[in-house]
């Protein structure tokens, strides 16, 4: 059983690659969440997202051949999901330059909110951030992977993406911050 | 900001999502395999056209074919008939009188020689 299930999706990477279209929908469902979810925080808009997730699998029907392994295909798609995005985010210009102003916002005493607000304070904010920062904290704090993988993956160093990652929890801390001020 | 600031609390996308990015996906991919087929299938039908006509060009090029050439008979050799020579007689200005008797004579004599030495043949003309 447990030969069945390591053997199943490396059999379906096999059958994608000769062109069986259930074998890339079964690549499909086993990759989803992790494409489509990076690409939502990365972009920070679902139609967005999902245009990006269409152009990953695409690409990765695409680029089947030059995979020969199915542990390859996960830092592959984090990679071109996050090319993808970049790509995607200059191209609408969704990704926003400059902090909301604080000087705008009126200064409010600070109130307890809501767990649901405080993610969609997050999934607003996440667009603030520099791309670069933003990936390594999407790919570190949200993706969970670890250091070195989203160094390679950005194809940096992983005293950069530490970096990365401490500076942009600290804008994004920030970011909430007015965010949370200029909705109250 | 307080430390329950955890990005993985961020919530999932929708499952229809899931389901509409998969059926897009899948559409294009259908859509892409039917114009490759397509495109392939003219390319083989472009490549069908390109070899006829280069064949036809061909042989509208290639030159006549040559008329099969006929074994002609050897001539025979020409039959030999042995010619008798005569020996070249010395041109000797006749005399006056023999000129008057020839002229008056007017007589000619043809001597035709057969295979057979001792038959001779004599024609004589007035």
């Amino acid at each position: 059983m447990g030969t069945f299930a390591m053997e199943a999706p490396a059999d379906a990477l096999s059958r994608a690659r000769r062109g069986d279209e259930a074998a890339f929908e079964e690549l499909m469902r086993m990759h989803e969440r992790q494409v489509l979810r990076t690409a939502l925080r990365l972009l920070g808009r679902l139609e967005d997202a999902e245009d990006a997730a269409q152009e990953v699998f695409l690409r990765l029907y695409r680029n089947l051949r030059g995979l020969q392994a199915l542990a390859e295909i996960r830092p592959w798609l984090y990679r071109v999901t996050v090319n993808v995005c970049y790509d995607l985010g200059r191209k609408r210009r969704r990704f926003v330059a400059e902090l909301p102003d604080e000087m705008a916002v009126e200064q409010s005493q600070e109130s307890a909110v809501s767990l649901d607000q405080r993610r969609e304070l997050l999934t607003r904010a996440l667009p603030y951030l520099p791309e670069k920062e933003r990936a390594a904290v999407v790919l570190r704090e949200i993706e969970g992977l670890e250091t070195a993988e989203v160094a390679e993956i950005l194809g940096s160093t992983p005293v950069t993406v530490r970096a990365q990652v401490s500076t942009g929890r600290a804008k994004l801390r920030e970011i909430v911050a007015r965010l949370e001020r200029r909705k109250q | 900001m307080s430390e329950d600031f955890s990005l993985r609390d961020l919530g999932d996308p929708p499952e229809a999502s899931y389901d509409a990015v998969r059926r897009r996906v899948m559409a294009e991919i259908r859509r892409e395999k039917r114009i490759r087929s397509a495109m392939r299938m003219v390319a083989v039908a472009a490549a069908c056209v390109v070899l006829a006509v280069a064949g036809l060009l061909a042989v509208r090029r290639e030159p006549r074919v040559p008329a099969v050439p006929m074994l002609a008979r050897a001539p025979e050799p020409p039959e030999l008939t042995p010619v008798l020579h005569r020996a070249a007689r010395k041109h000797v200005r006749p005399s006056r009188g023999q000129r008057e008797r020839s002229t008056r004579a007017q007589e000619l004599v043809v001597r035709m020689q057969t295979d057979d030495p001792n038959v001779v043949i004599i024609w004589m003309v007035d």
